[in-house]
């Protein structure tokens, strides 16, 4: 898990993905016949199948992260920021960030409970009423570290938490992980592994790679919300942890293809996503004459600090790939 | 051909039974969407939306399937929901929230297709000329639609699906095929047969306004311009520089079943029919 523990703790909030293409590109160099990037940084790692009669599958996943941006500083040398991509606001309180290339540490604040009115404590702190803490005195100062458009991401290592995984940015560095492992191997068909930008603001990159690529079928390999917690109904529930990658029926952006999840079924353990919202690159390829299917990780706590998965899960996708990819009756 | 395509269940991301049927009649291909194209010539793309609100199952607890609704009708709890040979009845585990968590409680034992959709059964019935059913216009446009992709010998016909999650056939029609002149029919709430101006993200292009009013001017087909862009169309899915989206009146436009004058079926007829012999 060490290449895990590297893509999860290598920073790339959506629109900076070029460090985290970088380290991609180096290992897929190894592996892929072509290995190119286009202006909006999308990855394109190409790997000719062991047959001549192959299809043309392309494997996506999306390199960005959720995260936050600089939006201005203040007289007094704090920095005040807005979210990038879908986050609750009210858990980046209290939390250490790391902003630009240099990674400066900050942390998030709030005027601490005992200044709070009863109308402060009914709402839920918003990003608007934050502000980051880098330890310096003056606007000056502060922008001899950081300056407006700084990206900045959580401070979240990755470790073992008993069974299972903690760490940032599985969203979707996990799916990046699963084809850097597939990518090792030779399969029966040509694979494009095609690493998307700008997912988590809206399928951007991949609308882009969509359009460059032209193949029989498309899986995107993703990372999900998961609620197996007590007290949560089951139809509320999306996917369970340790119950085997989750193939998605319908989200946000429509239906996956039947035929395709049918297929992807067949190849290995795997539970349904049973709840019909988000949505991933799956949208955008199915829009380009692409037959498509998503399969997800399940993720606790997905588009915070941290999430949590299985790597039992984790293997159980790698398996479920490898199956498909060597299907020949495809 | 109308009462047949009425009857045919046809929910969104499932339309394989009224696709079957299209295919009985004319030979065309299916994208990678799902999209039935039947590609003549590709001079002009018409398109119209088969598909109707769709209840899939995302996971089954006993006699209970959970759903998901997609599309935009008001279904009422207690309407009954066919998928294929098992029917259910909708419910919601909270009645105040009518839209949340919804299920259907299956009328026998033995249902385990998650990812299954199912539709609502709502009779198809009709009085004189008009019909009352589901999606009573996009079944016009289909009708007439189908029947010129069999008598005609140029044309691109599009029969779309998935509009009930964001035209996403639409979408995928337009960009595979790379039109530069769509006409595609939706349903409108005017008296009479209109083409959109302007919906929400749409405003048609000067050449496509004057070909839809000369062709229905020479033609003797009433039409008016309609405008409003707070209204969502199809029109602004179609990746396409000229697109006359044609309105074709409904009574009850919100409700599962629409009544809609079968006098249209011939009028939608002739007017593609008037396309295809002036040109774009």
């Amino acid at each position: 898990m060490e290449l895990l523990k590297i893509l999860s703790e290598t920073n790339g909030v959506s629109g900076d993905e070029g460090y985290i293409a970088e380290i991609i590109s180096d290992i897929a160099k190894k592996y892929c016949s072509e290995v190119f990037l286009d202006n909006m940084d999308n990855l394109y790692c190409l790997k000719k199948g062991t047959s001549e009669s192959k299809k043309t599958i392309m494997l996506c996943a999306h390199t960005d992260e959720v995260g936050i941006i600089i939006s201005s500083i203040t007289d007094e040398g704090f920095l005040k920021f807005r979210t990038v991509g879908g986050i609750d606001e009210s858990i980046l309180l209290a939390k250490r960030v790391l902003i630009g290339k240099n990674k400066v540490l900050g942390v998030t604040g709030i005027k601490p409970v005992h200044l709070c009115s009863e109308d402060d404590m009914k709402k839920k702190p918003s990003a608007e009423e934050m502000y980051i803490d880098i330890g310096v005195d003056t606007k000056e100062e502060a922008l001899k570290l950081v300056s407006v458009g700084d990206y900045g991401t959580f401070d979240t290592d990755f470790e073992q938490l008993g069974a299972l995984l903690k760490g940032k940015a599985f969203d979707d560095r996990l799916g990046c992980y699963i084809m850097l492992k597939l990518m090792e191997k030779d399969f029966y068909h040509d694979i494009w592994y095609c690493f998307n930008v700008q997912e988590e603001i809206g399928l951007r990159g991949a609308s882009v790679s969509s359009r460059r690529i032209k193949a029989d079928y498309g899986v995107v390999l993703e990372c999900t919300t998961c609620l197996d917690m007590p007290q949560v109904k089951e139809s509320e529930i999306s996917t369970r942890v340790r119950k085997g990658p989750a193939l998605t029926i319908v989200d946000g952006y429509g239906y996956t293809d039947k035929d395709l999840r049918e297929i992807l079924a067949s190849c290995g353990k795997h539970q349904y996503k049973n709840v019909p919202r988000g949505g991933n690159d799956a949208g955008a390829l199915k829009l380009n004459n692409i037959k498509v299917a998503a399969v997800s990780i399940p993720a606790r706590y997905i588009h915070s600090p941290l999430s949590v998965v299985s790597g039992e899960d984790v293997k159980n996708c790698i398996l479920m790939l490898e199956n498909f990819l060597d299907k020949e009756d495809l | 051909m109308l009462d047949i395509l009425c009857q045919l269940p046809c929910p969104c991301g499932s339309e394989d039974t009224v696709k079957k049927y299209i295919g009985t009649k004319v030979k065309g291909e299916t994208d990678a969407l799902g999209n039935l194209i039947v590609n003549k010539s590709d001079d002009i793309m018409f398109f119209c939306n088969i598909d109707e609100d769709a209840f899939t199952v995302m996971s089954i607890d006993g006699n209970k399937a959970y759903v998901c609704h997609k599309g935009n009708q008001s279904v009422p709890l207690g309407s009954l929901i066919s998928f294929g040979g098992y029917t259910g009845v909708l419910q919601a585990e909270n009645p105040e929230k009518p839209t949340e968590n919804l299920y259907v409680e299956m009328l026998k034992e033995g249902f385990e297709t998650v990812g299954a959709s199912g539709t609502v059964c709502a009779e198809y019935t009709t009085e004189d000329e008009i019909i009352f059913t589901k999606d009573a216009a996009d079944k016009i446009a289909l009708s007439a639609m189908l029947e010129c992709a069999i008598t005609e010998d140029k044309g691109c016909f599009v029969f779309g699906v998935q509009s009930k999650i964001g035209n996403k056939g639409a979408v995928a029609a337009s960009r595979a095929l790379k039109p530069d002149f769509v006409v595609a029919f939706e349903k409108t709430t005017a008296k009479t047969l209109t083409y959109k101006m302007a919906t929400k993200g749409f405003i048609i292009s000067e050449q496509a306004k004057e070909k839809i009013e000369s062709i229905c001017q020479n033609n003797g087909i009433e039409i008016k311009p309609e405008a409003d862009t707070k209204i969502e169309s199809t029109a602004n899915a179609f990746e396409c520089p000229n697109v006359v989206v044609v309105g074709i009146p409904v009574r009850f436009s919100n409700q599962i079943r629409q009544a809609a004058d079968t006098k249209y079926v011939e009028i939608v007829k002739n007017l593609i029919k008037a396309f295809l012999e002036e040109g774009k």
